[in-house]
C-alpha cells in the first residue's frame, strides 16, 4: 500500500497526532490495516504518513480538530521530513524530541 | 453578458476579521489567496476586499429574515449557523443569483447539524467561511472540502471551493 505523507502545522503536534489516532478509525476496517505512520514532530510541524485511499479521510479528521491544519501533502517521507524542516518555526525554548 | 474568468489557484478565506502578519501567512500558507475582511485594513500578501464596500451583503439571523434578503440588492446571504433554512430557501438563493455564506467553525463541534446544512445547501450557491479571528482559527480549504466530500460523498463541494476566487471575482464586479 502507498502512503502519503500530511505536513500538519499544529501549535500542539504530539497532541494533533493522539487526536489523529482517534478519530483515525472513522476511516473504516482498511484505515486499521494500514496504520498510520509518525514520522516526525519538527517544533510546530508534524509529519505523519497515511495510505493513500483514505488520505481524504484524514484530511477530515484534521479539519475537526482543533488548531491543525494540513499545510502539505508529500509522496514520500524523507520528502515530507525536507518539506517539514523547512517551513518549521523555531520555538526559543523547544526541546528537540 | 457572461464573462469569462479564468483562475487557476488559491482559495478565499470569506470572513478575515483580524489582520496580523501571521494570520496572513499561516492563510498564505493553506493556499489562501483572498480574503473577504469585516473591515478595512492593509494586507501584505492577501488580496484584500470588504464587506459592504466591495460586497453587498446581508445577516440572515433567522429564516424570515432570510426571505427579506432573497429580494433585496444583497450578493452575499450569512446565515445563523444553528439555524438552519429550508430547502426552498437554498434553491431560492440559487435561482435569484445569491450566495449563502455558512461559517463552519461553530458546526465542527456538531457535525449531525453540519450534515443537515449540507443537505440544504446548494454547493455551486455556498460559500464556506471560517471565520478568522484570531491565528488559530485557520483552517486548510482543502481540509474542509475533504470533510464535506466525506461527509456528502458529494466531490461538488470541492468543486465549488476551488472555484471560489472566481466567485469572489464576480461578486466584486458586479458592485
Amino acid at each position: 500500500m502507498k502512503y502519503r505523507y500530511l505536513i500538519i502545522r499544529s501549535q500542539n503536534p504530539p497532541d494533533c497526532y493522539l487526536q489523529m489516532l482517534q478519530w483515525y478509525m472513522l476511516a473504516g476496517l482498511r484505515a486499521m490495516v494500514h496504520t498510520p505512520r509518525f514520522v516526525a514532530i519538527y517544533d510546530d510541524v508534524l509529519v505523519v504518513g497515511v495510505a493513500r485511499d483514505v488520505v481524504r479521510v484524514a484530511r477530515a479528521v484534521v479539519a475537526l480538530m482543533e488548531n491543525c491544519r494540513t499545510v502539505k501533502v508529500a509522496g514520500t517521507a524523507k520528502r515530507a521530513k525536507s518539506i517539514a524542516a523547512s517551513i518549521r518555526t523555531p520555538r526559543l525554548t523547544a526541546s528537540r524530541v | 453578458m457572461s464573462k469569462i474568468i479564468s483562475v487557476k489557484r488559491g482559495f478565499v478565506e470569506w470572513d478575515l476579521a483580524v489582520v496580523t502578519p501571521n494570520v496572513e501567512k499561516a492563510l498564505w500558507e493553506v493556499g489562501v489567496r483572498a480574503a473577504l475582511m469585516r473591515s478595512e485594513a492593509a494586507t501584505e500578501l492577501l488580496a484584500a476586499f470588504v464587506r459592504g464596500v466591495d460586497v453587498r451583503w446581508g445577516e440572515a439571523g433567522g429564516r424570515e429574515k432570510f426571505n427579506k434578503y432573497l429580494h433585496r440588492e444583497v450578493q452575499l446571504i450569512r446565515v445563523n449557523p444553528r439555524v438552519p433554512i429550508t430547502r426552498a430557501q437554498a434553491r431560492a438563493a440559487l435561482k435569484l443569483g445569491k450566495y449563502v455564506e455558512l461559517p463552519i467553525k461553530p458546526l465542527l463541534r456538531d457535525l449531525p447539524l453540519l450534515a443537515t446544512w449540507l443537505e440544504i445547501l446548494e454547493p455551486e450557491a455556498t460559500v464556506i467561511s471560517t471565520p478568522v479571528e484570531a491565528v488559530e482559527d485557520v483552517k486548510s480549504p482543502l481540509d474542509i472540502a475533504a470533510l464535506l466530500v466525506e461527509l456528502t460523498g458529494d466531490e461538488s463541494w470541492e468543486a465549488s471551493m476551488r472555484n471560489y476566487l472566481a466567485t469572489l471575482v464576480e461578486l466584486v464586479n458586479e458592485v
